[in-house]
């Protein structure tokens, strides 16, 4: 399978954070969901894998190649859309589009034009008029006329609304289908998740979790509930996370086959969602 | 580069219609009133080398490096485009500021005053220096980074010139700033000669790419 994104140990840190070795992989015509808190560490390896702060260690590779090393080859085939979208406030749409456009030989203007027109995006506006959602909508619309093989977006449904969000995820889907675009997406929107990714990557505190397809975590992640009579120390080392309800405990587990055998009796044990993880691994305690 | 350099004008063009040309039309009309051709030269410079460091501040205030370094181009290109951005502005600033002090009803200058190789190398010298230490300091520490650090050269040149009062230390200053004088005096007598010239132009070649190495060197290294 060739790999849109690879990445191996990547290591960057900042006071109180860091990336720890991280590594996963993205095989082109596929989507990838990056989720985790607050802080987790979402937005630096976006900012990493586009050259906008520097790794410490550890190797980024898009497309089978290094990132550094042919990053204007690289960076021509991708679409990147940032939380924050970064142009100038006094600066007319249309303006900004002129702009950038010259940096892409694939630039579908006819595509844009239509993007602008189904999104509303007035073109003679300065960007600073434009509502969050909007210059959302805008940085999408530029992101996805240039024929990218890879979307990079970080929190892109943040400030859209319900339905648009539907209808951007909906495209997301609609564009790998010829299996060579690829797309990875931070958000903490999980059911963003639920709808389009073929794979989810989990991260905490700069490490990563898990990064499994969406089959998988139903296969191996549930959630037990159950009263304490049923808790001893032995099981407890199923858990990933647990907490006290007033009917006893909740906990998650990342082996649900074992806890299917293990809690035969007397508990109730389902799948768990992405949220359910995301929430006991952020909140619960770890192994109770 | 080329579509580097055609973004900045586009994301700038309305401050360099409302901003640079005004500029540098108040440059000529100021130039045309005085007698010194020096001061023309040394003031006019010093504001029009102000004009592409504008630019690249409102860049900073955009954070628009984020959306330059996302482009498919390298930290090199960039790095690049800002000189030769600050170049074409310059010159064009440079040009129509002169236009403007020769045209003007009343103007004491003269053609051959103004545009003989001997003043355009003052006036790329003057450029040079000005635009070879402002613009790192732009790219490294920012439009506010910038102030207070030029703010802090200027308290310690003030503490310097007390201390040397003061018989403090033993640096001469009277002697530095005389040694400096002179070697303008002395290069402004010998402008005429081609080998000076010559000379001089390799010195403006070479500050503007030690600047550029300097601002490559700290780019690469920028986090955004």
């Amino acid at each position: 399978m060739d790999s849109a994104i690879e990445i191996k140990d990547l290591k960057k840190s900042y006071r109180g954070f860091a990336l720890n070795g991280l590594s996963f992989f993205l095989p082109q015509g596929y989507i990838m969901g990056l989720v985790g808190p607050n802080g987790a560490g979402k937005t630096t390896i976006i900012k990493l894998i586009m050259n906008l702060i520097r790794k410490e260690g550890g190797e980024i590779k898009v497309f089978g190649k290094d990132h550094l090393r042919n990053e204007a080859e690289i960076k021509s085939r991708i679409g990147f859309v940032y939380e924050i979208p970064y142009f100038y406030d006094d600066v007319s749409l249309a303006d900004i589009k002129s702009a950038v456009a010259l940096f892409y030989r694939n630039w579908d203007e006819k595509l844009f034009l239509s993007l602008c027109g189904e999104f509303g995006l007035p073109l003679h506006k300065v960007f600073k008029k434009l509502s969050h959602g909007m210059k959302m909508k805008f940085s999408i619309a530029l992101a996805l006329s240039h024929d990218a093989d890879l979307l990079i977006m970080d929190e892109p449904t943040s400030g859209l609304d319900p339905v648009f969000r539907r209808e951007l995820l909906e495209r997301l889907s609609g564009l790998i289908q010829d299996e060579k675009k690829s797309v990875l997406f931070s958000t903490h929107i999980t059911s963003d998740l639920e709808h389009v990714a073929d794979y989810i990557t989990f991260i905490k505190d700069g490490n990563v979790i898990f990064a499994s397809t969406e089959d998988e975590i139903k296969e191996n992640w549930g959630i037990i509930k159950g009263g304490k009579e049923l808790l001893n120390g032995q099981d407890r080392k199923l858990f990933r996370g647990c907490r006290d309800t007033a009917f006893g405990f909740e906990a998650l587990t990342s082996d649900l086959q074992e806890a299917r055998r293990v809690f035969s009796s007397g508990a109730v044990i389902e799948p768990a969602s992405i949220e359910d993880i995301m929430v006991f691994m952020d909140k619960g305690e770890a192994h109770g | 580069m080329g579509s580097l350099i055609l973004k900045d004008l586009i994301f700038n063009k309305k401050f360099i219609l409302l901003i640079g040309i005004p500029y540098s039309i108040y440059i000529g009309w100021l130039g045309s009133k005085v007698v010194s051709l020096r001061e023309f030269t040394a003031v006019g410079a010093f504001i029009i080398c102000i004009v592409p460091l504008l630019c690249y501040a409102r860049e900073d205030k955009f954070k628009g490096s984020v959306l330059s370094s996302s482009l498919p181009v390298t930290r090199k290109d960039i790095v690049l485009s800002k000189y030769a951005t600050s170049w074409l502005l310059m010159i064009v600033f440079y040009l129509l500021s002169t236009a403007v002090a020769l045209v003007f009803p009343g103007s004491k200058l003269s053609l051959q005053g103004v545009l003989n190789i001997k003043m355009i190398l003052i006036y790329l010298l003057l450029l040079t220096l000005f635009i070879s230490i402002l613009l790192p300091l732009l790219i490294w520490f920012g439009m506010v980074g910038s102030f207070v650090f030029l703010i802090s050269l200027q308290v310690l040149g003030i503490i310097t010139l007390w201390l040397g009062s003061t018989k403090l230390t033993k640096v001469s200053l009277k002697g530095l700033i005389a040694g400096i004088g002179s070697f303008f005096a002395a290069l402004n007598s010998h402008l005429g000669v081609v080998g000076y010239q010559i000379f001089l132009l390799g010195i403006i070649l070479l500050l503007n790419f030690v600047s550029f190495k300097c601002s490559e060197f700290i780019f690469k290294r920028k986090e955004l």
